[in-house]
């Protein structure tokens, strides 16, 4: 009887410990799947906007173009063209809220980078695709590439 | 997956290759051209023939992108046939500015991806035009009733529109980045990549 007792405890234990070990195992691997979530790139991106927000900072967005017709322009006839564009598309009201402005431009290269705000990145590269509509077909602007610094958006405008 | 590009027109003097070229350059591998006979392959980039009419026997015979073009409600009428014979919708200038939701529920009833070219809504955009036909297509992609496809339209090797910049003109009229991605790489890839298989 003792016997059968120590063996059903032995065996107890060990079915007990067993299923610790799979559930600390488990565990274990959601700590760390929600530990990666918390250092992921995405949120450490949100918390910047909100930081960013706090300060009552907006990100910007720097978007490389390519000048494909209509070489021999200067800086300022480009930027009035890009917000001409701009502001035909979507108004004086989002020219205004959107910030499009020219950072750069090389008239050699026929590249340039346009500044503008984050939320409005979208609008700012469709109304550099229709400033060919817009000059019927005299001046024709590729975007390229969007990045985040100005540095960057140098380097590929450099590259173009 | 690659993009493809699904509509370029060949005009008189224009270079396949500075069309293989320009297609590369922004992002696409395969392109499919009206007015080109036979099917080439150029650096890479596969030039496939397009035929837009609404002549159904001509569309029938054609070894190609068989594009049916959508100018008024009355064009939307034989509908067994153009099942069979077309491979694509497209939306004309009159079309995205005219057509109404019964016209788009009568497009997502025929089943066939419908094809909206970047150029043609950005001439209409620029002349201050209000777009209802697009709208009512838009909300019908919206809400999976539609499959859209984005095209340039470009008669230029300048005017193909880089991956960039289609996806950024369906964001702005308020579609999701998953129906973006579908419009502008998934169903244009899929329908030409069946063109080339058949």
């Amino acid at each position: 009887m003792t016997t059968e007792y120590a063996v059903f405890l032995a065996v107890a234990a060990l079915a007990t410990s067993t299923a610790a070990l799979i559930y600390v195992v488990r565990l274990r691997r959601q700590l760390t799947t929600v530990l990666k979530a918390l250092d992921s790139k995405a949120l450490r991106r949100y918390l910047r906007v909100v930081e960013a927000r706090q300060r009552g900072r907006d990100r910007k967005r720097f978007i490389v173009f390519k000048l494909l017709a209509g070489r021999g322009l200067s800086k300022a006839e480009v930027e009035e063209l890009i917000k001409k564009s701009f502001k035909q598309l979507f108004g004086t009201t989002a020219l205004a809220i959107a910030g499009v402005s020219l950072a750069h431009y090389d008239p050699e290269r026929g590249a340039g980078v346009v500044r503008v705000r984050a939320t409005h990145k979208n609008h700012a590269i469709v109304a550099l695709a229709a400033v060919d509509v817009i000059t019927r077909g005299e001046v024709v602007i590729q975007p390229t590439r969007t990045t985040g610094t100005l540095r960057k958006a140098m380097r590929y405008a450099e590259e173009a | 997956m690659q993009a493809a590009e699904l509509a370029y027109v060949l005009r008189e003097g224009a270079e396949l290759r500075e069309v293989a070229e320009a297609a590369e350059a922004t992002g696409h591998a395969s392109v499919a051209v009206e007015g080109l006979r036979e099917p080439l392959t150029i650096s890479g980039i596969e030039l496939v023939p397009r035929l837009t009419t609404r002549d159904l026997s001509m569309l029938r015979r054609f070894k190609g992108l068989r594009a049916y073009p959508v100018e008024k409600a009355e064009d939307l009428r034989s509908y067994p046939r153009l099942r069979r014979y077309a491979h694509i919708i497209t939306m004309t200038g009159n079309a995205l500015r005219r057509l109404g939701p019964r016209e788009v529920e009568r497009l997502s009833n025929l089943g066939l991806p419908v094809e909206v070219q970047v150029n043609t809504v950005l001439e209409a955009l620029a002349s201050g035009l209000w777009l209802r036909g697009l709208r009512a297509l838009l909300t019908a992609a919206l809400t999976d009733r539609v499959k859209l496809a984005t095209s340039s339209g470009a008669f230029r090797p300048q005017l193909i529109r880089p991956v960039e910049v289609k996806r950024a003109f369906l964001e702005v009229f308020g579609l999701t980045q998953s129906h973006t991605f579908e419009a502008v790489i998934t169903v244009p890839a899929n329908v030409l990549g069946k063109v080339v298989r058949s």
